[in-house]
C-alpha cells in the first residue's frame, strides 16, 4: 500500500522577505549605533529601504546587502556583508529565527572607529531584480586584502536565511 | 471569536425600549425594591468608600424557577437606575456566557479575563454607571465542587477562577460597575462565586394576587388591539382562573391567554370574544400538562 | 491595574507596520481622554519615526516592552518577533483607563542596547517621552472622577418607601 502525504506551507515567502528585511536593517541599525556612526538617514529612510529589501528577498534576485564603513581618511573599514540563501520551495519546518543575542555580543566586540565615520548601503543581485525607489547603481568598495569573520546565520524562515560576515583591516 | 462578539446588548439609558421592561414583570414590589436599592446603593458607597470597608463587590445574584422574570427585571434595572444618577444616564451591558464557555479547549479563561478585565472595563471608561447582565451564569461559573472528569474540569476550574479574579479586580477600580447574575439552578453555581454576591434575591413563582395581577395586565395590554379584552381583564371570575395557575411561572401565566385562544376556531378568528369560561378551561389544561411535565422531567429544584 | 498587550511584528507585519499598530493603539487608549487631542499622541510619536521600527526590528521592545503611565493608567506593550509573533493573540481594542488620561501621560522606553544614544536623543524632543525607568504601577488618580457622587441622592428621595 502506498501512503501519500503533501505538505502545505503555512507561510509565503512574503513572511520570510518580511522577516529578514526587518532582521537585516534593524542589524544595522544595531551595528551603527554599537560603532557611534550617525544612523539617522537609516531612520529617516527607514520604510523606503526595509521595503526595497523586502521586495528583492519575495523575488529571489537579492543575494547581499552591505554596510561600508567609510572612515574620515578614505580607508574603507569595517564592511559587513548580510548574504541571503534561498531554499528553495519553502516547504518543511524551518522556523523563524533571529539568533539577536549572539548579534550582540558580536557586537560588543567590534572595533571603534573613528568620529566622523559616514556608513553607506549596498545591494547586490543575482541577475534581474526590479526597481525600487531611491536604490540606483552603485560600486561596492573591494574586499580584497581584508580580514573576514563569518557569524553564521543570523536569521531564517522557510524561504530563505540570512548570515552575517565582517571584514576589518 | 473576538471577545467584543461576546457583548449581546451594550445601551445607554434611558431607552424607550427598555422603558416598559421594568414594570412589565409583576412581582411583590419589596423584590423590585431590593434590586433598584441594592444596585443604587452600591454605585453610592463604592464610589466613596475604599473596598476595604464596604466589602461590596459590586455582584447581585436573582435566583428563581425560569420564566419568573429575573432577565428582563435586570435589563430594565438600568433604566429604573439612570433618572438616580448624577449624569442622568445608567448603561447596559448583557454578556453571552456560553458563547465564552464554547471556545476552544483552554480558551476559556483567556477569554473570560479579557472580557471582563479589559474589555468590559474599556466600553464603562467613561464612568457612567453599568448594569452588566451575566444571563443564566451557572454557565460562567460552574460549582468546581461538582466538576467531573468528562467535563474538563482544569479549563473549567481555571473559568471559574478568572470570573472570581475578575469580579475581586473590577470591585475596587470600578465603582460604577455592577454585574446582576441571573440562574435558575444555584446548586450549580460555585460557592465563592455565590459568597461573593452583595445581595440574593429570589424571584419566585406568582401566588394567586400576582398571577391575577400577570392576567390583568396581559389583558389590559392585548386590549390596545382587540378592545373587548379589556372588560375581560375586570371580570371578577379571573380570580379563579388565578387560583389555579398560583405557583406557575409568569411566563406561562401569559401564555395562558393564548393558550386560551387556540381552544376555538372563533376566538382564533377573533380573539376579543374570549371568554372567561375559555380562561378557565385552558388554566386546568395549562395545571394538567405542568404536572405531567414535571412528572416526566422528575422534577427540576432551581430555587435555593 | 498593571496591563499588557502584544503586538505581533515580523513575519506577521513589518517593523513599521508594527509600530503603526502601535501608535494607533497608545492613540486610541488616550484620546479618548477629554484633556488629550485627536491626533497629539501620534504627533509626540512622530518623533521616533524611523527610530521606533529599528527598535521594533532589533528586538528591543520584546522583552521590556514599552510602558504607558498616567492616572490610574500603567500599560506595557511588548512587540515580538520572529517565531515568538506567530503566536501572539493580540488585543488591540483601547485600553481601559484612557478615558480619564491627562496631560501628564507618559511613555517610558526601555534600554535599547546599540540605539540607547539615537533613542535618548529623540526623547528629548517631548516631555510625553523618558528612557527612565518606568514606576511599578499608576499613580492614583487625583481627577475629578475620585470621589465624584453617581447618585443624586435627591432623586433617591424621591423613590419613597
Amino acid at each position: 500500500m502506498t501512503f501519500t502525504s503533501v505538505s502545505t506551507p503555512t507561510h509565503t515567502i512574503v513572511h520570510t522577505a518580511t522577516h529578514l528585511a526587518d532582521v537585516i536593517l534593524g542589524s544595522i541599525a544595531d551595528i551603527l549605533g554599537t560603532l557611534g556612526i550617525d544612523a539617522t538617514q537609516v531612520f529617516a529612510d527607514w520604510d523606503r529601504d526595509n521595503r526595497a529589501i523586502s521586495e528583492w528577498i519575495k523575488e529571489g534576485s537579492l543575494t547581499t546587502v552591505a554596510l561600508e564603513c567609510h572612515q574620515p581618511n578614505g580607508v574603507v573599514a569595517p564592511i559587513f556583508e548580510f548574504p541571503v540563501s534561498y531554499t528553495g520551495t519553502g516547504e518543511g519546518d524551518r522556523k523563524f529565527t533571529a539568533d539577536r543575542a549572539a548579534l550582540a555580543r558580536y557586537l560588543a566586540k567590534l572595533q571603534t572607529v573613528p568620529s566622523g565615520t559616514i556608513y553607506k548601503m549596498f545591494c547586490s543581485y543575482n541577475g534581474w531584480h526590479s526597481s525600487q525607489s531611491g536604490w540606483g547603481p552603485a560600486t561596492r568598495a573591494s574586499v580584497a586584502g581584508m580580514r573576514s569573520y563569518s557569524f553564521g546565520t543570523l536569521a531564517a524562515g522557510p524561504h530563505a536565511s540570512t548570515g552575517l560576515r565582517y571584514f576589518t583591516k | 471569536m473576538d471577545v467584543s462578539e461576546l457583548v449581546k446588548t451594550e445601551c445607554k439609558m434611558p431607552d424607550s425600549r427598555y422603558a416598559g421592561l421594568w414594570d412589565s414583570i409583576v412581582v411583590d414590589i419589596s423584590i423590585k425594591n431590593r434590586l433598584l436599592r441594592s444596585a443604587a446603593l452600591s454605585f453610592r458607597l463604592r464610589a466613596d468608600l475604599p473596598f476595604e470597608v464596604t466589602a461590596l463587590h459590586g455582584l447581585t445574584i436573582l435566583y428563581g424557577p425560569p420564566g419568573t422574570g429575573k432577565t428582563t427585571l435586570a435589563r430594565g434595572l438600568a433604566h429604573q437606575l439612570a433618572p438616580l444618577t448624577t449624569q442622568r444616564s445608567a448603561r447596559l451591558i448583557e454578556i453571552n456566557p456560553h458563547g465564552l464557555m464554547s471556545a476552544e479547549h483552554g480558551q476559556s479563561q483567556r477569554r473570560v479575563t479579557e472580557l471582563l478585565t479589559d474589555y468590559v472595563p474599556s466600553l464603562v471608561d467613561d464612568g457612567i454607571p453599568t448594569v452588566v447582565l451575566l444571563d443564566e451564569v451557572e454557565s460562567m461559573v460552574v460549582a468546581r465542587s461538582q466538576a467531573s472528569l468528562a467535563a474538563n474540569p482544569a479549563d473549567v476550574h481555571r473559568a471559574t477562577d478568572a470570573v472570581l479574579t475578575a469580579i475581586d479586580s473590577n470591585a475596587s477600580s470600578l465603582p460604577h460597575l455592577v454585574f446582576v447574575a441571573t440562574t435558575n439552578f444555584t446548586g450549580a453555581i460555585d460557592e465563592a462565586f455565590l459568597s461573593r454576591a452583595d445581595v440574593a434575591i429570589c424571584v419566585p413563582t406568582p401566588d394567586a394576587a400576582g398571577a391575577l395581577a400577570i392576567l390583568k395586565t396581559t389583558l389590559n395590554a392585548m386590549s390596545e388591539s382587540f378592545a373587548p379584552l379589556a372588560k375581560l381583564a375586570q371580570n371578577p371570575a379571573l380570580k379563579q382562573v388565578a387560583s389555579a395557575l398560583a405557583g406557575m411561572d409568569g411566563r406561562r401565566i401569559r401564555k395562558t391567554i393564548s393558550e386560551a385562544m387556540l381552544g376555538r376556531i372563533e376566538t382564533v378568528i377573533e380573539p376579543g370574544v374570549l371568554t372567561i369560561d375559555d380562561l378557565l378551561s385552558a388554566a386546568q389544561l395549562v395545571k394538567q400538562s405542568a404536572h405531567i411535565t414535571q412528572s416526566n422531567l422528575g422534577g427540576r429544584n432551581g430555587a435555593h | 491595574m498593571e496591563r499588557t498587550r502584544l503586538i505581533a511584528a515580523a513575519p506577521v507585519r513589518s517593523a513599521s507596520e508594527a509600530w503603526q499598530v502601535l501608535t494607533t493603539l497608545l492613540s486610541d487608549t488616550l484620546e479618548r481622554g477629554s484633556s488629550i487631542s485627536t491626533g497629539s499622541v501620534a504627533a509626540v510619536l512622530a518623533n521616533l519615526n524611523g527610530l521606533g521600527p529599528a527598535l521594533i526590528a532589533g528586538g528591543h521592545l520584546e522583552s521590556k516592552g514599552i510602558v504607558l503611565v498616567d492616572e490610574g493608567l500603567h500599560l506595557t506593550i511588548r512587540v515580538l518577533t520572529a517565531d515568538a509573533a506567530l503566536d501572539v493573540e493580540e488585543n488591540l481594542n483601547p485600553v481601559p483607563g484612557g478615558a480619564n488620561a491627562t496631560d501628564g501621560w507618559t511613555i517610558y522606553f526601555p534600554p535599547a542596547g546599540p540605539l540607547d544614544r539615537a533613542l535618548s536623543s529623540a526623547v528629548k524632543s517631548s516631555p510625553h517621552l523618558s528612557t527612565a525607568e518606568p514606576p511599578a504601577s499608576a499613580p492614583a488618580q487625583r481627577s475629578e472622577r475620585a470621589g465624584k457622587s453617581l447618585i443624586d441622592v435627591d432623586a433617591l428621595r424621591g423613590l419613597g418607601n
